[in-house]
């Protein structure tokens, strides 16, 4: 047959038309292998779950040891873990969890009921001095155990093989979140804790995603992935910690291709959330955490509620978020964040109104204005905040004198009554009552309450919130709690942080985690091409 | 074997012992006057609450329960025998945590020194024979920026410029010489061989006016010779000083540039220490970095007999 002009036309036609209806094509699949690279700003010290209980230790750890419960990142729910599900007694007192069968740890053996008992056993051990004992301190049997008097905490029973019954010897609500996440229980194996000793932390063993291969101090530390992990093998094969200081090198390491991700600060940000080139790889999320300024409810003038409320309306917190934070945060209304499940988009807070905030002094016998001194860290960015601040609160007639010192120095410090204000960040708990814990006037002092701040109602609220296990109703108890407590301004509330990372381009499986941007499932990971 | 030599040894040695306590007294005082306990520090990292019961616990395991001077003697008894107790926080030997860092402070020192001897002495050497030229103003500018400029900015400089923009090495890490210790080694160098020159550029200075320098040259030897033979021998008592005081202060760790470049040495490790309220490792590094400065100042005075024969030791 001979082909016309007619034919090729109608050939391109129909080209075109299937080429319209063709499906996209489909993204790419997920690649096994590569070696994930991430930074530490130092050395973890160790990495034995019985001593350590900083960040930078928890995201190793969560990676080489397992923990019976997990935290989804996108809704805050918990979801098993080692445990492949949990019963809560009606008294909410005890929780059983059953282990998923078959979980080995590193060394080979199977984990059990017995392993999780002995981990929470060590915690207590009262010769190991463990910085994480308080927070199982309150099992039943477990003061016991720790003054020598029992040989073993009553309150964790081994039921059978797989199945491990823990009972607190108080009502807490926020109980269950002991057992999950990075923050949880690490179950270890008894024979390799005895056989390392001291050199646990160093050489860990767990039954988690990734083995533990090499640490050299200073500079790195190496898994591989566990080709016999419950879960399914890691996609990625190695996963190196490298310890990098100082934020501009981490930076130079990632501009250079040689860290997967990183993390952004407020002098990095900008520079990859509005550029094009590394918006799409940008993800953010409101941290769980209030960046706030202690107001010491007994020094004067902070006496007078109404200094405290002045002191919030005289700040247009917006526009230092805009300006001195770079829009790496968030506006701040009440205690808890967008992100938070207790957050209540119906609370107004304080808006920025200078007037109101004179005739409040006013109002307290300040029309003159008062004296203020603003402690907080030496770091540069609280420098630059509190800098912010004092600019506002002087406008509204608030002479502040800014003093900076040692973190630690300031918490002390501020925890002993002896400085009026105190510049913090609070949260890391979706736990509404944890959350607020801050605000308990038992916990007045370095236990959390560094305003010194008590009301009675509020306690009430908080006691009734931690007995109630019915989410929507605790979260009821919380609201009004917080309504109080911003009405009582103990805080200058602030913003919330935004938690951002930025990643390569051909990784992928990162999520937004408000509890804790570092702590990412590696699990769901993978390096493409 | 020079005449008192053992007992100028000796001497020195039994000096060392009060040197020692000294700076372990002070250290110790320090960290307990310094605000912010090491039990808070250590047990509470966010601050976030306190446990007084496993603040106890933790003072007990530690024996920080004891007097202060209980606990500085008995520190002392300990490192006698060698023994610089645990560290706080990893529950490792404060010996080995500092002799594992100790390998990476050699090098990067090594690395430093050479590069500031191999560029400070042969610029102090030729700034002092062509004094009042243009390569004498040169040299002395030379100097001068490599003084002034800051550690940190110099090592910051190198890595955004031949890490980010040329990739022609990697910014950070520790490994093997080439390329890891290139950029750290030049940022540390640089500011000593600018020390350095201008100390040899001086020395020289008095040196080659002397008369028997003159006579050599009237002797007919070649101007190197004259330099390098006469001179330089008679100019490098204050220069064997400083490089003593620089090799010294580069084994205790240069923190600043060791942070920079991720490089793990001593100075990270005290720096660390400090900050965590590691009394025990903060202990060590203080007393290792005193016998270093003792060992070496030893040396130094040792090499002054061997430079000027005219040295004795009673």
């Amino acid at each position: 047959m001979r082909v016309n002009r007619g034919h090729w036309w109608a050939a391109i036609c129909v080209g075109l038309v299937a080429a319209a209806l063709a499906p996209p094509a489909s993204p790419q699949a997920p690649i096994q292998g590569g070696h994930f690279r991430r930074a530490l700003s130092s050395d973890p010290a160790t990495l034995d779950p019985a001593l350590a209980r900083l960040i930078r230790q928890q995201v190793v750890m969560v990676n080489i040891f397992d923990t019976l419960l997990d935290v989804d990142p996108r809704t805050l729910r918990i979801v098993p873990r080692a445990a492949e599900s949990w019963t809560v007694s009606p008294d909410g007192r005890t929780i059983t969890f059953r282990l998923r069968r078959g979980m080995r740890f590193h060394s080979g053996r199977e984990v059990t009921a017995d392993d999780v008992k002995y981990s929470i056993e060590r915690i207590l051990t009262p010769e190991i001095a463990s910085p994480n004992a308080r927070t199982w301190d309150r099992l039943a049997g477990a003061q016991e155990f720790i003054a020598r008097q029992a040989r073993e905490v009553s309150g964790v029973r081994v039921l059978d093989r797989y199945r491990v019954a823990i009972t607190n010897s108080v009502v807490e609500a926020g109980f269950l979140l002991n057992f999950a996440g990075y923050t949880g229980l690490y179950v270890v194996p008894r024979e390799d804790v005895e056989r390392l000793g001291r050199e646990f932390g160093q050489r860990p063993v767990g039954s988690g995603p990734f083995v533990f291969v090499s640490w050299q101090r200073d500079t790195s530390i190496l898994l591989r992935a566990n080709p016999g992990y419950w879960a399914g093998r890691p996609l990625v094969s190695a996963l190196e910690f490298r310890i990098i200081p100082d934020p501009a090198t981490a930076q130079a390491e990632f501009d250079t291709g040689r860290l997967e991700f990183m993390i952004l600060s407020d002098a990095t940000y900008r520079r990859y959330a509005e550029d094009a080139r590394w918006k799409p790889y940008v993800i953010e999320v409101a941290e769980l955490f209030t960046r706030h300024v202690g107001l010491n409810v007994t020094k004067p003038p902070l006496t007078d509620v109404r200094v405290r409320q002045a002191l919030n309306h005289a700040v247009d917190k917006a526009a230092l978020v805009r300006t001195v934070l770079a829009n790496k945060a968030f506006a701040p209304t009440g205690i808890f964040p967008p992100s938070h499940p207790a957050f209540n988009r119906n609370l107004r807070g304080y808006d920025y109104d200078p007037q109101r905030a004179r005739e409040l002094l006013a109002q307290a016998g300040h029309p003159t204005g008062v004296d203020l001194e603003l402690h907080g860290s030496s770091s540069p960015t609280t420098g630059r905040w509190m800098e912010g601040i004092q600019r506002y609160w002087s406008d509204a007639g608030v002479r502040t004198r800014i003093l900076q010192q040692d973190f630690g120095v300031v918490i002390d410090r501020a925890g002993k009554g002896e400085i009026p204000t105190y510049v913090l960040s609070w949260g890391g708990t979706q736990s509404c009552v944890g959350y607020l814990s801050a605000f308990r006037s038992r916990n007045i002092g370095p236990a959390g309450n560094r305003m010194f701040y008590k009301n009675e109602r509020v306690d009430q609220l908080l006691d009734q919130a931690e007995r109630t296990f019915n989410e929507a109703q605790q979260i009821r108890l919380c609201q009004q709690a917080e309504e109080l407590i911003v009405r009582d301004a103990p805080w200058f509330i602030f913003n919330y942080n935004k938690a951002v990372l930025v990643h390569q381009p051909n990784v992928h499986g990162l999520a937004g985690n408000p509890l804790e941007m570092d702590a990412q499932d590696m699990t769901k990971v993978w390096i493409g091409r | 074997m020079p005449r008192g030599l053992p007992a100028f040894v000796f001497r020195r040695l039994l000096l060392a012992i009060p040197v020692f306590i000294g700076v372990t007294l002070v250290t110790f005082i320090l960290m307990y006057v310094v605000p912010g306990d090491p039990v808070t520090a250590l047990v509470d990292e966010k601050m976030a609450s306190t446990d007084p019961a496993g603040a106890r616990l933790f003072r007990e395991k530690w024996g920080l329960d004891a007097p202060v001077p209980v606990q500085y003697l008995k520190f002392l008894a300990n490192a006698a025998r060698g023994d610089l107790g645990l560290s706080y926080r990893s529950e490792q030997p404060v010996l080995e945590s500092i002799l594992e860092r100790f390998p990476a402070t050699a090098a990067l020192a090594a690395a430093s020194l050479g590069i500031a001897v191999l560029l400070g002495i042969p610029l102090g050497i030729l700034a002092a024979v062509r004094q009042n030229t243009a390569l004498d103003s040169a040299s002395i500018m030379l100097a001068t920026f490599g003084v002034s400029v800051p550690n940190f900015w110099l090592g910051l400089l190198l890595i955004y410029v031949i890490a980010v923009q040329l990739r022609w090495l990697p910014p950070s890490g520790y490994g093997p010489a080439f390329p890891y210790l290139i950029m750290p080694a030049i940022t540390l160098g640089t500011g000593l061989s600018a020390v350095i020159a201008r100390l040899t550029r001086s020395s020289m200075l008095e040196v080659i006016r002397q008369d028997y320098v003159r006579t050599a040259r009237a002797k007919g030897l070649a101007e190197r010779r004259v330099i390098a033979g006469h001179a330089l021998r008679n100019a490098a008592i204050p220069i064997v000083t400083i490089v003593g005081v620089q090799i010294s202060g580069l084994l205790s760790g240069a923190v600043i540039t060791e942070r920079v470049f991720s490089w793990p040495g001593v100075g990270r490790l005290l720096l660390d220490s400090i900050g965590a309220r590691d009394l025990p490792v903060v202990q060590g590094c203080v007393l290792f970095i005193a016998t270093i400065f003792i060992g070496l100042n030893l040396l130094v005075d040792l090499s002054y007999a061997w430079l000027d024969p005219r040295i004795r030791y009673e």
